[in-house]
């Protein structure tokens, strides 16, 4: 018995044992083709962590789930205005404060359930009464009620116009049969109305299939699999080699040379993302106006956007992207270094000024725009230590306050209320820098009860001039979203939302 | 033979338990709130305060851990913070994918030591040695994820043979698995392999150089016959060991591989907890990675005694 | 007189070592006759068992230059190729090293490594290879061979592992035996039964033996003759007697002379080594133009000590000579008479 050769076989021997014992991990793809048959294969960048979508945050849940779910209403594909999906119409009364919607009469969910007004409560009243995880997108909302099995009332306390883009901007307040909870496990079982079902969820893939009876009539595909490939270039390998038939994970360098590839159909649009720079009211010299002017005043936006995004991405001096209803061309500064130094003089702190830039490695693009701003800043006097922590390190600095500066975005905003409220009214849940003006907390709270569009929007404008003049927030772009495809894909639109439905698409 | 396995027996269990009493506090340290992280960037405080108290995670530090013990004893591992999924089940569910390349990655990193580093020796600074030096010295240095994109792209992209990742369990699809598993083994089995191509090198060189060896020259012993029985017989006895301690190691897991070739293995789970600070899963995760450790040094033991004459048999 | 088992002529052997050419073996010429046991004595550095490597080919090829003839019942091992060497190793000559606890294969049974060496010369049936195996420890003095046959290395003491190592050395019949310190790294006692046992074997089997050592047991007790190394080559040789009782070179005189007499024990039952010389042998890669001794030797009495070598001459004539007409010879300009450090 030598020993290289029992060990050799030994090795090959449990190679065997353990490769028969399948265990669960299934990845149903063969080679190329796709998934076989008529089967959409995607290719995302991470495993959804559960799938009930009252609970979960994951972005890579929700591209599941909005196949699999519904709410009452969706954003337009194009302008993102709100519209109908479970609910037919709605309307609001006199005062604002009772939203009536009417729900559609032919619905059924995938155990073949009927669908009426007792699920919509239900699915509501869970998230508000367990505090789920979006439960603040029903912060003004005092009761939901079955008036009748096709209509469902809404009080609010206050007028909310945002109302519908709160309930149906993503699939988090999605409407489950009633007592769904107690009946499956949601964070492993779907029982939606959307137009697949959910067949299975493990380590290698998510698959879905058709659902026949599917309100919105039955999807063209067979079915899809969400496979996981986090690595950009395994994942475009597989699409230009027909092992997959759709991928979103796109590194911004590579799309340039994609869009001119043959093999691949790539398509770039803006996104309602934005992604911003902020500095610590609590931690002097950066309460200092003149100073926070400054470093808006000495970054190059465009220098940093290309530098993060190559040309994907836009620069902007706000946060609503422009294309918007609500979007506002304020765009004071301009970039001058000797303006800069001058504001830093005008301040009258001392330098150098030393300034820690927080940012985390979960979005790597962040730490490219901040090493770009680092070197912007230098010549004026502020050395930048740029920061890069994990994300959870990083949440709970956030938290704490514990930070000179710090660099994010706010994904997902369709209502100006989700670009601009929580951030900066005073002691807002998401102002972390600290920022505080009556102004500014008036003309918010204002707009956010505003019912008639043209005055909202000019509230808001207002509103934001005065948060661009203090820098509150240093806004720097709105980043495309970037999805790439088989050529010959057809029914597939891209959306600014980010939301990837494949209800209508079509294999070539 | 019992008694001894008896004593290893207890002694694995107190390992265990110190493992799992280190791990748990050293997770107090670190900075990090899984139920910020699970909430994502917007929610009120009062979502938080009920997914807190949900979580358990409120009680005291001693408590918890105490919960934690007691039903890790039952075999209870506890359920994922972030997908409420029973851990033993995800780790169950990833370990087939996990073993397969783990072993697939030894045979290749023998297949590539055992010739290489016994070449090296029986021609020292020769051609064949200084290549194969520079081979391994290669193979250790190159960063795993780099020579993975790189075969990935010539591989599955230019040259089209092979898929570019993902796992297909054996009874499924034979062809499917074999062709997935040959990239990431690849990978894996050459910086291992380097590994041990010195190791060999370093102990066919010194057992060359012993009087058994010269005693079955001076017998007339053809030289295929004193390498096979008399030099390798020896000199890849301590193999045994190294070759363990490398099984281990991908036992636990190989995370950057796992990912660059989306393998859906223990590696990407016990990244994903770190990243989620899902401590339960991470607990269980280490748990059972030094159980994995504990197992191959009882396993290395007990062969020895069956190779090595020299060994008692307890 | 019979055709000697092996006649060694002017072997050199030179060793590439960082340091030089070490030059460690410099024309030795030795025959062995059948049957004859012939000493060869001197102390470490002095080449002897870089000698009989030499002869088996077990020099390491890339930095051993190996010139000379030795030739084995005729044939020339020197120049032999190599498969036909390796066919000579066993049945040609047995080899016994010094050290039994490293000699065997920890690994295989005792029984098995004895099988090896009688399967790599002809015989392939496992079973009457394990039967040889059996005779041949039963002919070296193991007990309960049957049963020693199936252990290990380890579970034998030193002595019991050297006579294996002997069984091996005989497994094939050899003409030549070569026992180089063969019982240097044993017990006095085991000594003597390892010193008999090859005694007895070479008389049942008619084998030549060149037996290296420093142990004068073994050249008084069972030698024929004996030969004194020293620098690499032989500096004084002939029978037992002649050179024990009538030592002509400076080396011979200093290694036997603190001892009172040669063929006595001293009173504790042991027997006595060979005593010590002042200073140390000259490093090979650098040896002394004349002499090789004369760095360290005491006596000097001739001029052309310290730049001439001195050949290896009869020591006086046929009559001072006793034994069976077989040469005394040493290599030195000092010759008999010359007493100034006796």
């Amino acid at each position: 018995m030598r020993a290289p050769r029992t060990l050799s076989s030994v090795a090959a021997g449990a190679l065997l044992l353990t490769a028969c014992s399948g265990g669960e991990s299934v990845d149903t793809g063969g080679g190329g083709g796709g998934g076989g048959e008529n089967v959409l294969v995607a290719a995302v960048s991470a495993q959804p962590d559960q799938l009930d979508p009252h609970v979960t945050s994951a972005y890579p849940s929700f591209q599941v789930l909005e196949n699999v779910y519904d709410t009452l209403v969706v954003p337009n594909a194009e302008d993102l205005t709100m519209e109908p999906s479970l609910a037919t119409g709605w309307e609001t009364s006199e005062d604002g404060l009772t939203w009536t919607f009417t729900l559609r009469d032919d619905v059924t969910f995938h155990d073949g359930s009927e669908f009426d007004a007792a699920d919509v409560v239900y699915s509501y009243n869970r998230i508000i009464d367990e505090q789920l995880n979006n439960a603040y997108r029903f912060a003004t909302v005092e009761s939901v009620e079955a008036v009748d099995p096709q209509t469902v009332e809404i009080r609010v306390t206050q007028p909310t116009p945002n109302l519908p883009a709160l309930i149906g901007g993503f699939k988090g307040m999605a409407i489950l049969p009633e007592g769904a909870a107690d009946q499956v496990d949601l964070t492993t079982e779907a029982i939606g109305t959307g137009p697949f079902q959910l067949e299975s969820s493990d380590a290698g893939s998510t698959v879905l299939t058709a659902y026949e009876d599917y309100w919105g009539g039955a999807p063209t595909v067979d079915g899809v699999e969400f496979r996981y490939i986090t690595e950009p270039a395994a994942a475009l390998t597989a699409l230009q080699n027909g092992e997959v038939d759709w991928t979103d994970n796109i590194p911004p360098q590579q799309v340039s040379a994609l869009e001119s590839e043959e093999g691949v159909e790539l398509q770039s649009i803006p996104s309602v993302d934005y992604w911003y720079m902020t500095m610590n009211y609590d931690r002097p010299p950066f309460d200092n106006r003149d100073v926070r002017r400054a470093v808006a005043t000495a970054v190059d936006r465009a220098a940093v956007t290309e530098a993060a995004r190559f040309e994907a991405a836009q620069p902007n001096q706000t946060a609503i992207p422009e294309d918007n209803f609500y979007a506002s061309d304020y765009a004071p500064f301009d970039t001058n270094q000797d303006a800069a130094r001058q504001l830093l003089e005008q301040s009258g702190v001392p330098l150098p000024i030393e300034m820690g830039l927080m940012v985390t490695d979960e979005f790597p693009e962040t730490v490219t725009a901040a090493q770009v701003i680092a070197s912007q800043l230098e010549p004026i006097g502020i050395n930048v230590n740029v920061e890069t922590l994990d994300f959870a390190t990083w949440l709970d600095r956030e938290a704490q306050g514990d930070f000179d500066a710090f660099m994010l975005g706010w994904l997902g905003n369709i209502d100006p209320f989700d670009y601009y409220h929580a951030q900066h009214i005073t002691d807002g849940s998401s102002n972390y820098q600290g920022y505080s003006n009556p102004e500014v907390d008036r003309l918010l709270n204002e707009a956010a009860t505003e019912t008639d569009e043209d005055a909202r929007r000019d509230l808001y404008n207002q509103a934001v001039q005065l948060i661009v003049d203090d820098v509150s927030y240093l806004y720097l772009y709105n980043p495309n979203v970037v999805q790439a495809w088989t050529p010959g894909l057809t029914g597939y639109q891209i959306r600014p939302d980010k939301a990837i439905n494949f209800e209508t698409v079509e294999l070539p | 033979m019992g008694g001894y396995l008896l004593r290893r027996v207890g002694q694995a269990a107190v390992v265990l338990v110190g493992v799992s009493v280190v791990v748990f506090g050293l997770l107090q340290l670190v900075p990090g709130d899984p139920i910020r992280l699970a909430l994502g960037t917007r929610f009120s405080q009062e979502t938080y305060d009920a997914l807190l108290e949900r979580s358990g995670l409120d009680q005291p530090v001693l408590q918890q851990y105490v919960t934690w013990a007691g039903n890790a004893l039952t075999g209870d591992l506890g359920v994922s913070f972030r997908s409420g999924e029973p851990v033993t089940q995800l780790v169950l569910e990833r370990l087939p994918a996990t073993l397969t390349l783990a072993f697939a990655s030894i045979l290749v990193a023998l297949l590539i030591a055992v010739p290489l580093g016994t070449l090296s020796a029986l021609r020292p600074r020769s051609v064949v040695d200084r290549g194969a030096t520079v081979l391994s010295q290669f193979g250790i240095s190159v960063p795993d994820f780099w020579m993975a994109i790189v075969l990935i792209l010539i591989f599955a992209g230019t040259l089209g043979w092979l898929p570019s990742g993902g796992y297909v369990p054996l009874t499924e699809d034979p062809l499917g698995w074999l062709q997935r598993l040959i990239l990431p083994a690849i990978v894996t089995g050459v910086v291992s392999g380097s590994v041990i191509t010195r190791f060999v090198r370093s102990s066919v060189l010194e057992v060359l150089g012993q009087d058994h060896v010269r005693t079955a020259q001076a017998k007339g012993m053809a030289t295929r016959q004193v390498l096979g029985w008399h030099v390798l017989r020896n000199a890849l006895l301590p193999l045994v060991t190294v070759t363990g301690v490398q099984l281990a190691y991908l036992l636990s897991g190989v995370v950057v591989v796992e990912i660059v070739f989306a393998w859906p293995g223990l590696g990407q789970l016990a990244l994903q907890s770190v990243q989620a600070r899902d401590y339960p899963v991470l607990q269980g995760a280490v748990l059972l990675f030094a159980l994995v450790f504990l197992v191959i040094n009882l396993v290395v033991d007990l062969l020895y005694s069956v190779i090595d004459p020299r060994i008692a048999r307890r | 007189m019979s055709e000697p088992v092996l006649e060694v002529e002017d072997l050199r052997v030179d060793l590439r070592t960082p340091r030089g050419t070490a030059h460690v073996v410099n024309g030795l010429s030795y025959t062995v006759g059948r049957g004859e046991t012939v000493a060869v004595v001197g102390e470490s550095g002095s080449g002897k068992s870089v000698s009989v490597l030499a002869l088996l080919g077990l020099l390491p090829s890339r930095t051993a230059t190996v010139t000379g003839r030795a030739a084995l019942q005729g044939e020339d091992l020197l120049t032999m190729s190599k498969n036909r060497l390796r066919e000579v190793r066993g049945p040609g000559v047995g080899m016994v090293f010094q050290d039994p606890m490293t000699s065997l294969n920890p690994v295989l049974t005792i029984g098995r490594q004895l099988a090896e060496a009688v399967r790599a010369h002809g015989e392939s049936s496992k079973a009457a290879a394990r039967e040889r195996a059996v005779d041949l420890l039963r002919e070296v003095g193991l007990p309960d061979p049957d049963r020693a046959v199936d252990r290990y290395p380890h579970q034998l003491s030193g002595g019991m592992r050297q006579r294996v190592i002997i069984a091996i050395a005989l497994a094939n019949s050899p003409a030549l035996l070569i026992a180089d310190e063969a019982t240097t790294a044993l017990d006095v006692t085991v000594q003597a039964q390892i010193i008999e046992l090859v005694d007895r074997l070479q008389e049942d089997h008619g084998t030549g033996v060149v037996w290296i050592t420093h142990d004068l047991g073994v050249v008084a007790g069972i030698a024929d003759r004996v030969l004194v190394m020293y620098g690499g080559r032989c500096v004084e040789d002939g029978t037992v007697d002649d050179v024990l009782e009538r030592p002509a070179h400076p080396y011979t005189r200093g290694l036997l002379g603190a001892l009172p007499d040669l063929a006595e024990e001293t009173g504790d039952g042991e027997v006595p080594d060979l005593a010590t010389v002042p200073g140390v042998p000259p490093p090979p890669t650098d040896l002394p133009e004349g002499c090789v001794f004369w760095p360290r030797c005491p006596v000097r009495s001739d001029p052309r000590c310290e730049t001439e070598q001195p050949p290896l001459d009869l020591v006086g004539g046929p009559l001072l000579t006793k034994g069976d007409g077989l040469p005394h010879r040493a290599a030195t300009w000092c010759r008999e008479g010359d007493d100034r450090w006796t």
